[in-house]
């Protein structure tokens, strides 16, 4: 027996008040007694409890509690649950619900992406003229032109090309999903969502973690931790990265302005593209649900777990704490680690691009030993080789493309859309299925190195990190394999 | 030439011996620690074997023991004369070989009680806090019994709150070495009314207690028996017929211990509660347990309490609720184990007092 020696115990040793006689507890009477009895004897008294004793233990609490709201608190009417119950009527009835829903996501994305893209641009010139300062500088003091290069053309170009599209963008979405947030709305979106993502065996909440994933998919990752089963934790985890993030807009954007609305007659172009953007959100979001059910079935074989999720009371966002929770918690969060990993990805496309074999860059000829491979899944080397070396951030896929192609020494912007369509389409050879090929590439191939680094820390594991990046890769590989295959029996690839 | 060979492949023996297999070098160490954490792992699989037999009242011999563990006759021989060697185990002497009456020993008691406990209770976090399917709990805690130390079981113990049984309805022994007696009856030899209680169901085979689940058997949960038919009989779970064949019946135990509430017409499910009425919880199934029970009963869901469907969204899965002044979404899977009785016109908001008091103990 190893029984430590009790306190004495006092006898007749009340119960605490309340718990004595609430609910149906038996008198105990306690006398002086060696103290192993006393254990032994509420041990077996614990054996008739059964499982209601903890529930009666929290029933009597909370009459407690209400007898002394009882006594103390008067109620004049309820206005405010009245009105929160009439807004809670729309926003998650059968019929507005989902539409409502659909047109705050639209609405949310379209400032995001329309302020995004005004900021971005002054950003961008701004970061770019410190660039052409510090190269002056470097030149001036007589630096060895591959230090100025490898630093400021390398280093700090691949960093402020992250900041400035990267920024922007999750300067506006956070705040604004957090207002939804603050607003008390998330919830009852998770509500209005919970059945679909019950039948893929997933929570209700992967509907919010997935609509951070707009944002960023590290973000998303981490807010992850809101899902308490951890097994629908990891699924939520696992498909977080097949909704496009901040840093895949531009290149979605892209292809469907040149490509799609291009097919369109100039009035209705920008809603082609719009409506582009908008399947392959929803494709993302098919794909999410599809593989959340696959690996319900077999890397994470379970039930839908309980569910219970509190509505709470609408409540007046405080402006001061959005900014500071999106803007410092999120945004600068994701953005310090977007750095660490850009900078050396900088530094990689710079020496990939000056380093010559013979008479051409590395970057040239690992294009061209990625050609076959690229042309396997409807897209080409240079698109592979951007792709590995966008690891760390998919940010730079379109200014590392445009520089493999135009075997220029550093990433760089084409001016304007046309100007990329020639480089494209006249002297590249793309058609609209490359296009394709690309956008399903994009939303569907492995997550971006910080996005990598987020699930190892968040789930501590090398297997389930190695899972999260290489199954989305090879979704994306089999799909495209399989359209480009099909492309190429009926004789549209040529 | 062929001299050299051998002496070359008899050299190259020794040392890969040496190296690899002999007991004090890294590689013998290794696959020395793998035995033995093996052999363990039978004895431990072997002391509870014998231990569920004598609970289940079955003489524990060699052969019952090789059926039960899927080992052969000499296997289980040769391990037995090893145990009884380190005095786990004893004969009734040495003249009865057969071993009829295999009995523990003070130790190999407290060892096999050890190993229970680890296994039910490891059962009971896997169904209680990670949520996995009942189907597959049984394999998990096979594994997990033989890692868990004593102290590793307290911990474990006192964060689920010391559960008396598994999500099973198996008795979990106490820290002390307490085991309480399965409670109920099996179906088959049922002679009671026509309500029970299921108060444990049989995990193995898995095949027939895949069977059980699909049917809606599980701990807790109430039946009524209706009719006989060839061996098989006709229950009624939950509102619906379903149909037991013999081989099933075995698996289910059960008692008469129902309450008087789950003979009361008027009680429903929540699930079934129209949106805009209200009712009052009678009660929350036994089937919802450890974390799902918890949360629950932090929303305020409790006996007594007074609920009102206020929302339903696009699928009608899950609803919303008002519960003590909060909205709370639950799901109807979860609502169908929830047990209330409809209340005419009163405002869950304004409920001054938790009739729970007044209902008493009647669950």
């Amino acid at each position: 027996m190893r029984f430590q020696e009790p306190p004495e115990l006092p006898s007749h040793t009340p119960l605490p008040t309340g718990l004595a006689g609430a609910a149906g507890f038996p008198e105990v009477t306690v006398t002086q007694a060696p103290a192993e009895a006393i254990l032994s004897r509420a041990d077996a008294l614990r054996r008739d409890f059964q499982t209601n004793f903890r529930d009666q233990m929290v029933e009597s609490i909370y009459s407690q509690a209400m007898a002394l709201a009882a006594r103390s608190v008067r109620r004049d009417g309820n206005n405010r649950w009245d009105l929160d119950q009439r807004i809670d009527r729309i926003v998650t009835s059968p019929v507005w619900g989902l539409p409502i829903m659909a047109g705050m996501l639209a609405v949310v994305f379209w400032i995001t992406i329309v302020g995004a893209n005004v900021f971005s641009e002054l950003l961008f010139d701004g970061l770019f003229l410190v660039e052409s300062w510090g190269v002056s500088l470097f030149e001036w003091l007589g630096a060895p032109w591959w230090l100025t290069g490898f630093l400021w053309n390398g280093v700090y170009r691949g960093l402020a090309w992250v900041v400035s599209v990267m920024l922007p963008p999750m300067a506006i979405f956070f705040p604004m999903f957090t207002i939804l947030e603050d607003l008390g709305y998330l919830p009852r979106v998770a509500f209005n969502l919970d059945w679909i993502f019950r039948r893929a065996g997933a929570h209700g909440k992967q509907s919010l973690t997935m609509a951070m994933g707009f944002g960023c998919n590290a973000a998303g990752v981490i807010a992850t931790r809101i899902i308490d089963s951890p097994r629908e934790r990891m699924i939520a985890i696992l498909t977080n990265n097949f909704v496009p993030c901040n840093g895949r807009w531009p290149t979605l954007i892209m292809l469907a302005t040149l490509f799609v609305a291009a097919e369109f007659p100039p009035a209705v172009a920008s809603l082609a593209a719009a409506g582009t953007l908008l399947l392959v959100v929803l494709l993302g979001v098919l794909v999410t649900l599809v593989v959340s059910a696959v690996l319900t079935r077999t890397w994470l074989k379970g039930a839908a777990s309980a569910f219970t999720l509190e509505l709470p009371p609408y409540r007046r966002p405080s402006i001061l704490r959005i900014l500071y929770t999106s803007l410092m918690d999120r945004t600068l969060f994701v953005l310090y680690r977007a750095m660490w990993t850009a900078a050396p990805a900088g530094a990689l496309i710079w020496v990939l691009a000056n380093v010559r074999v013979g008479d051409e860059s590395l970057a040239t000829m690992f294009a061209r030993m990625l050609q076959p491979l690229g042309r396997a899944i409807g897209l080409d080397g240079a698109v592979m080789l951007a792709y590995i070396i966008a690891i760390p951030a998919n940010e730079i896929v379109v200014p590392t493309l445009m520089m493999v192609y135009a075997k220029s020494s550093m990433m760089m912007q084409e001016g304007g859309y046309e100007a990329i369509r020639v480089l494209l389409v006249d002297q590249n050879g793309w058609t609209m299925l490359t296009a394709v090929s690309l956008m399903l590439f994009s939303l569907l191939h492995n997550p971006c190195g910080t996005t990598i680094l987020t699930i190892w820390k968040e789930t501590g594991s090398l297997r389930w990190t190695l899972l999260g990046a290489l199954m989305p890769l090879a979704i994306a590989f089999g799909v495209c394999f399989a359209l480009a295959s099909v492309a190429r029996l009926l004789g549209a690839a040529g | 030439m062929t001299t050299i060979l051998i002496v070359a492949l008899v050299l190259g023996g020794w040392l890969l011996y040496t190296l690899l297999v002999h007991p004090s070098m890294p590689g013998g160490q290794f696959l020395a620690s793998r035995r033995r954490r093996h052999e363990r792992a039978f004895w431990e699989d072997v002391l509870r074997q014998i231990l569920l037999m004598r609970q289940e009242g079955r003489p524990a011999s060699e052969e019952a023991l090789a059926g039960a563990l899927g080992k052969s006759l000499t296997v289980i021989r040769g391990v037995l004369l090893r145990m009884t060697d380190h005095g786990l185990l004893e004969t009734n002497g040495p003249g009865q070989g057969k071993g009829e009456g295999l009995r523990l020993t003070a130790s190999g008691e407290r060892w096999a009680l050890h190993v229970l406990r680890a296994h039910r209770l490891w059962e009971s976090y896997l169904a209680d806090e990670a949520r996995l399917p009942m189907e597959r709990l049984h394999h998990q805690a096979e594994q997990a019994e033989h890692r868990l130390s004593e102290k590793d079981l307290e911990v474990l113990d006192a964060h689920l709150g010391y559960p008396l049984a598994d999500p099973h309805g198996d008795p979990i022994p106490s820290a002390e070495g307490f085991l309480a007696e399965a409670r109920g009856i099996a179906l088959q030899r049922w002679e009671g009314g026509e309500a029970v209680r299921v108060v444990h169901v049989e995990d193995e085979p898995v095949e027939l207690f895949e069977q059980l689940l699909a049917r809606g058997i599980r701990p807790g949960i109430h039946l009524r028996l209706v009719a006989t038919r060839q061996g098989a009989l006709e229950v009624e779970v939950d509102g619906q017929k379903v149909l037991l064949p013999p081989e099933l019946l075995a698996n289910i135990e059960v008692e008469a211990d129902v309450p008087v509430w789950a003979s009361d017409p008027s009680v429903r499910k929540l699930s079934q509660l129209e949106t805009g009425s209200a009712a009052e919880v009678v009660a929350l199934s036994e089937a919802i347990r450890g974390f799902s029970r918890r949360r629950l009963m932090d929303f305020g869901v409790t006996r007594g309490a007074h609920v009102e469907p206020v929302l339903d969204n696009a699928f009608g899965d899950p609803r919303a609720y008002r519960v003590r002044g909060a909205t709370i979404g639950i799901r109807n899977e979860q609502a169908e184990q929830i047990w209330v009785r409809a209340v005419q016109g009163h405002h869950a908001t304004d409920s001054p007092q938790n009739p729970a008091v007044q209902a008493g103990a009647e669950v």
